[in-house]
């Protein structure tokens, strides 16, 4: 069944000169409960946009959305602000979307506090610990402020903070893009693994293809506010039937060259 | 000789007591010279290029280690000194770039206060450089996004914006923090030719931190790998790719995915468009 379903969903903004910006223009599609939909498209095709309109951060202007069944965009705020915990985001931004004033504990506690439902305050203390140190943060950033951190461990407290409360729907928007290779990959991990343990949906954006093609099942692609191209990871990637996406594409670096010792690795380590 | 660190130690002051965060980093930038720094989440690449340029968030602080660029010691210069060669001599381009644009203001009113903090005249073709700069990162329809607000841009946008304020006034020196997370593969390279043919094939340098193997392979002549506050390996990149003596360089290198097969499309290559050069090139 489709736990997300979007009907010719559609968004202007307006800016303080007066000039408008149709940034989703009549976009549509629905996502299977469980199911990975990945959204590619260059620089300011709208996903961004897409993301926080699904979860109604901000408000469409036309157009119909259903989560879970219910159509969100006629849920009152107290009614909304009760669902929250069901629908997440990661935001693209790390930095921009944490409180600076606030600690980690505190930030990543908040989706908790406001769902009400958590149970006490050592609870809550310990669920916070237990989802930082699920995406490889210690106990020692529970105390410290956003500033502190590196803009990895940065993100990762935004992959948290959305896990927090169990949802049933995440928007990942470049969930991974401050992320070493290994950290992205034992992320991604650890996202498959509760996809298939909870039933987890994701929205994922992402500029990265190779991610987006080994961890979501769907693909659309978007293109100046409309999805240009949707289906299977495989149909779309493999065999991309719009030039915009063949576009996308084509710019693979060159290959790195082999590393011959890899895995015999001699002891000479320091600087050198 | 363009940057020259050597023995730096940065230290942040936690509640636990004073912990070491860069334990002795040494490393030079050459002339024509574009220089990665590769390494894991948190092993302080930010914090090296931060304590460079003397940008470290409190309770950071360098400890010991001299840093001297163009000849000039720049942990012992006065903050004004420093400031007058911060985004004139030395352009950054922070990890976070909204962090790096006043949301107030106008972007073209923001580009002409920087020409104006360096005793530059804003006028025409300080105007021009600026949205010639924005056109030659891919930024479509530049004359538009300039007139704008920080707010308004997307990630990859904000993004190209910093980039274009750090290569305003011609720097001896980029120093990039992770500049293309936000962009696509064809821009990040069009972003990433225009960086090199505005620094190193104009006699000038780059130190670029990424966690992307590819755009060091592809851009930069040495690397630095960090682990846990230290280098553990720097020099040439065919050299530390093809045979890494640390563990992390080699486990860095076996995550790494194969690359991606380009689509069969023609690749079009991103065009060098004009960029004013403006005040004038050194
Ligand atoms: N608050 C706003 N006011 C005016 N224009 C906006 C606003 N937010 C976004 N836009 C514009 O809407 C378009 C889509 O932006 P969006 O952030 O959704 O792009 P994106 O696909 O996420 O890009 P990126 O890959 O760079 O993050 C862009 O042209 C952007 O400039
Ligand atoms: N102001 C600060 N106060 C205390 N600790 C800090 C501060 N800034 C950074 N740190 C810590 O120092 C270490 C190095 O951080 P740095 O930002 O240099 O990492 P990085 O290599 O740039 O990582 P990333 O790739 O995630 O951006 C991290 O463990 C971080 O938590
Ligand atoms: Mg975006
Ligand atoms: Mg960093």
């Amino acid at each position: 069944m489709a736990i997300i379903e979007v009907n010719d969903l559609r968004k202007t903004f307006q800016t303080p000169q007066g000039r408008k910006v149709l940034a989703v223009d009549g976009v549509s599609f629905s996502v299977e409960a469980g199911e990975c939909l990945g959204i590619i498209g260059e620089s300011g095709s709208g996903k961004s946009t897409l993301g926080r309109l699904l979860l109604r951060l901000h408000e469409a202007d036309s157009g119909s959305i259903l989560l879970d069944g219910q159509d969100i965009r006629a849920l009152v705020p107290r009614a909304l602000r009760k669902q929250r915990r069901h629908w997440q985001i990661v935001f693209q931004e790390p930095f921009a979307s944490l409180n600076p004033r606030l600690s980690i504990q505190q930030i990543v506690e908040e989706p908790l506090i406001v769902a009400g439902t958590y149970g006490s305050r050592t609870e809550r203390r310990e669920r916070v610990a237990r989802t930082l140190e699920e995406v490889g943060l210690s106990a020692e950033f529970l105390d410290r402020r956003p500033a502190n951190l590196s803009g990895g461990q940065q993100q990762r407290v935004g992959i948290a903070r959305s896990l927090v409360t169990d949802p049933s729907i995440v928007v990942l928007d470049e969930p991974t893009a401050s992320l070493d290779l290994t950290i992205r990959a034992s992320i991604l991990r650890m996202l498959g693994d509760l996809q298939r343990a909870r039933g987890l949906t994701y929205l994922f954006i992402s500029h990265d293809i190779e991610t987006v093609r080994n961890f979501c099942s769907r693909v659309a692609v978007m293109h100046h506010g409309r999805f240009v191209e949707v289906g299977t990871a495989r149909d779309v990637l493999e065999d991309p039937q719009q030039p915009y996406t063949q576009r996308l594409m084509a710019a693979a670096m060159p290959p790195l060259p082999f590393a011959a010792s890899v895995g015999t690795m001699s002891t000479q380590a320091g600087n050198s | 000789m363009s940057l020259k660190v050597n023995d730096l130690v940065t230290e942040f002051a936690t509640r636990r007591g004073v912990v070491e965060a860069l334990h002795g980093i040494s490393f030079e930038v050459g002339e024509n010279e574009v220089v990665g720094i590769v390494g894991e989440s948190g092993s302080g690449k930010s914090t090296v290029v931060r304590s460079v340029i003397r940008l470290l968030v409190p309770p950071g602080r360098v400890a010991s280690g001299t840093v001297e660029f163009a000849g000039r010691p720049l942990l012992e210069l006065r903050e004004s000194e420093l400031r007058a060669i911060r985004g004139k001599d030395i352009g950054f381009i922070a990890q976070n770039p909204f962090s790096a644009l006043n949301p107030v203001l106008r972007l073209e009113k923001q580009f002409a206060n920087i020409a104006k903090a360096h005793g530059v005249k804003a006028d025409d073709g300080a105007r021009r450089r600026a949205v010639d700069l924005l056109a030659a990162t891919g930024v479509s329809d530049p004359e538009r996004v300039i007139r704008g607000y920080a707010h308004e841009l997307s990630g990859g946008m904000a993004q190209r914006v910093v980039i274009a304020m750090a290569l305003y006034l011609n720097p001896r020196l980029v120093i990039a923090d992770e500049p293309t997370t936000a962009l696509d593969l064809t821009v990040q390279r069009q972003v990433l030719d225009t960086l090199r043919r505005l620094t190193v094939e104009s006699g000038r340098s780059m130190l670029i931190v990424t966690h992307d193997l590819g755009v060091v392979n592809a851009y930069c002549q040495r690397v630095l790998v960090m682990y846990k506050g230290s280098i553990v390996e720097q020099g040439r990149v065919a050299e530390v790719f093809t045979a890494p003596q640390h563990p992390y360089t080699a486990s860095l290198l076996s995550s790494a995915s194969p690359p991606i097969e380009p689509a069969e499309a023609e690749v079009v290559p991103s065009q060098p468009l004009e960029v004013a050069t403006w005040p004038s090139s050194k």
